[in-house]
């Protein structure tokens, strides 16, 4: 089986998309080390109070305890592909997830899924979600940090990955991966001697219900301090026209200056909006 | 053809009333809660002689909108419950998701001189070709009497299955006409919109919009309902606004039942799924969304790795 393509991380943002969009899946080999390595100090003492779950020790709402993960989140060349993969089905799109995962070794392997399978869409369909997961630990076949299945992007619904289908993503860390919506996947079983660590961010077109609330992890006080830009990733802004308002008003405008008038969208927003096309739901 | 109004009386069974709704797109349940609407039009009184006139002509220069409904009314709350429209979402909204959600609460106050506002499909919001199955199932309770004269929501019946760019004629609209305390029922592929007020009277309705869990509110409504405030509602109603899961896995907060911010004591330990959760899921039928072919299956033996979402046997 083919494994998942490795990028430079010089590489061109236009290079990294179409690999991603043609494979559902690429690595970009030391992209970040010297953020990863910082957000990995950042959350350690959290991640280390964590309980662990089958061996597995997980972090939510990370915003609110590294300000490296939210320059992660930020990363220009995520955001390429996100613009990329998820700006053809969506106005906006947005956070879906933030989270730290730490496999303890022994740790039990997770079942192989598809993001998408939080919503009700036959697959194969249009991308609804993409994954970035950094690696603060390097990534290999012993320590269980990522296994994908190749080309399982583009299967029908029901095909189901064998055991020879999964491949290990390997990769040294500071660098990230990144895999579609349709993409079967999962962590392994880590059989080295110590623990592996991974952040990771989803990203979601913006019609669609987060899977880890935002508002709820990162409230309006604690998204006051945070960048305009992650704010507005977060959801604090429109999903759509009219998508997502408060008070008559734009999401975001509880961070700004009183007084002005309300609005229900913005140019851009419905320029994104009218050039969407439309698809067919429901149909067998 | 002369067309007549989609009228049921509140003792109408249930399923009657949904297939009614199916068929037409809309269903009017006349005198459905005339006490509680008239409760309704005491409480927001005060708030809709604040609220500003809208400033666009979409929202209407005559008109007043009042949002995040159940701060500021108790008859509100106890409207959104109602359990006529809840045995209708449970039969509109629950083939397709685990658990609905609220997508919206405001009033929509029209003063004489109110223009018609531009007939739109609500389901409009999402990036869906119509017909397509009901995203949004929108309600509009008249707590003033809504006439064709005072604005009456426009409705064309039947234009839920039309074709995505099909457009109405104006002999293809009606108002709806009903008495305060009455609702109008209708599907977000129906093509409707707030009538123009010819009369010297307002019209004053309360809508409120469900749809399925998996889909992103109209209305945010933890901001409108932050949860210091959503504390001390009713747990179905903290539920229904969205401190729920929206399906398996979906809308967690901390790892788990996102209602846990609202309890008292601390952070319950939280599960991404239940096994009701599950149940519920495992009813909802996967739809094709788009025209992405897959590649052909080939037959092969030997072990499948372990598989969820994608393969409910498993």
């Amino acid at each position: 089986m083919a494994q998942p393509q490795s990028l430079a991380a010089d590489s061109a943002p236009e290079t990294v998309a179409d690999v991603l969009a043609r494979d559902g899946v690429v690595i970009v080999a030391g992209l970040a080390p010297g953020r990863t390595a910082t957000t990995g100090h950042e959350i350690a003492a959290a991640l280390e109070r964590g309980t662990p779950e089958g061996g597995t020790r997980r972090l939510g709402a990370l915003f609110t305890r590294s300000a490296t993960a939210q320059e992660l989140a930020l990363h220009p060349l995520v955001l390429a592909l996100a613009d990329a993969l998820l700006l053809p089905a969506c106005a906006r799109y947005q956070l879906n997830f933030t989270g730290a995962t730490a496999l303890d070794p022994g740790c039990a392997p997770q079942r192989v899924h598809r993001d998408v399978g939080l919503y009700p869409f036959r697959h194969p369909c249009p991308v609804t979600q993409i994954q970035a997961v950094w690696a603060l630990d390097p990534f290999d076949d012993e320590n269980g940090g990522l296994f994908v299945a190749p080309g399982s992007h583009r299967w029908d619904h029901g095909r189901k990955a064998g055991e020879n289908d999964m491949v290990a993503v390997v990769m040294p860390a500071g660098s990230m991966v990144v895999y579609t919506s349709g993409m079967l996947h999962g962590t392994g079983t880590n059989r080295s001697t110590r623990p592996v660590v991974s952040v990771g961010f989803q990203y979601s077109l913006g019609w669609l219900r987060q899977e880890e609330n935002q508002y709820l992890a990162h409230p309006p006080e604690a998204a006051r301090a945070y960048p305009e830009a992650l704010r507005r990733l977060l959801g604090y802004d429109f999903g759509g026209p009219s998508l997502g308002f408060v008070d008559r008003d734009d999401p975001h405008r509880l961070f700004e200056e009183p007084g002005q008038a309300p609005r229900r969208s913005r140019p851009e927003i419905d320029a994104a909006q009218a050039a969407l096309r439309p698809m067919a739901f429901g149909e067998d | 053809m002369a067309l007549s109004l989609n009228i049921q009386t509140p003792d109408t069974p249930h399923d009657r009333m949904a297939a009614s709704l199916d068929e037409h797109g809309y269903v009017i349940v006349e005198e459905a809660a005339p006490e509680l609407a008239a409760r309704a039009r005491e409480e927001l009184a005060p708030h809709i002689e604040a609220a500003p006139f809208g400033h666009t002509d979409f929202l209407g220069q005559h008109t007043k909108r009042v949002g995040a409904l159940f701060t500021v009314s108790k008859a509100a709350q106890e409207l959104v419950l109602h359990p006529t429209v809840l045995a209708l979402c449970d039969r509109v909204l629950l083939p397709h998701c685990a658990r609905y959600q609220l997508n919206f609460s405001g009033v929509m106050h029209l003063e004489p001189g109110a223009q018609a506002q531009v007939l739109h499909r609500d389901g409009g919001l999402y990036p869906f070709l119509q017909p397509s199955p009901p995203t949004i199932m929108p309600t509009m309770w008249a707590i003033s009497d809504f006439t064709a004269e005072n604005g009456g929501t426009q409705v064309v019946p039947g234009s839920h299955l039309w074709e995505h760019e099909r457009a109405p004629y104006e002999d293809e609209v009606l108002n709806a006409e009903m008495s305060a305390g009455s609702v109008l029922i209708y599907t977000g592929g129906l093509y409707h919109g707030g009538g123009k007020n010819r009369s010297n009277t307002v019209r004053t309705g309360i809508a409120l919009q469900y749809s399925l869990g998996w889909l992103r509110q109209e209305e945010n409504q933890y901001l409108a309902n932050p949860p210091e405030v959503a504390r001390h509602y009713p747990e179905k109603l903290q539920r229904l606004i969205g401190y729920d899961y929206g399906a398996p896995y979906l809308g967690f907060y901390k790892g788990g039942d996102p209602h846990r911010v609202l309890e008292d004591g601390p952070l319950r330990q939280g599960h991404r799924t239940t096994p009701e959760l599950e149940e519920d899921a495992a009813r909802v039928e996967w739809l094709r969304w788009g025209n992405v072919e897959p590649v052909p299956t080939p037959s092969r033996e030997g072990n499948t790795a372990r598989a969820v979402f994608n393969s409910p046997d498993s």
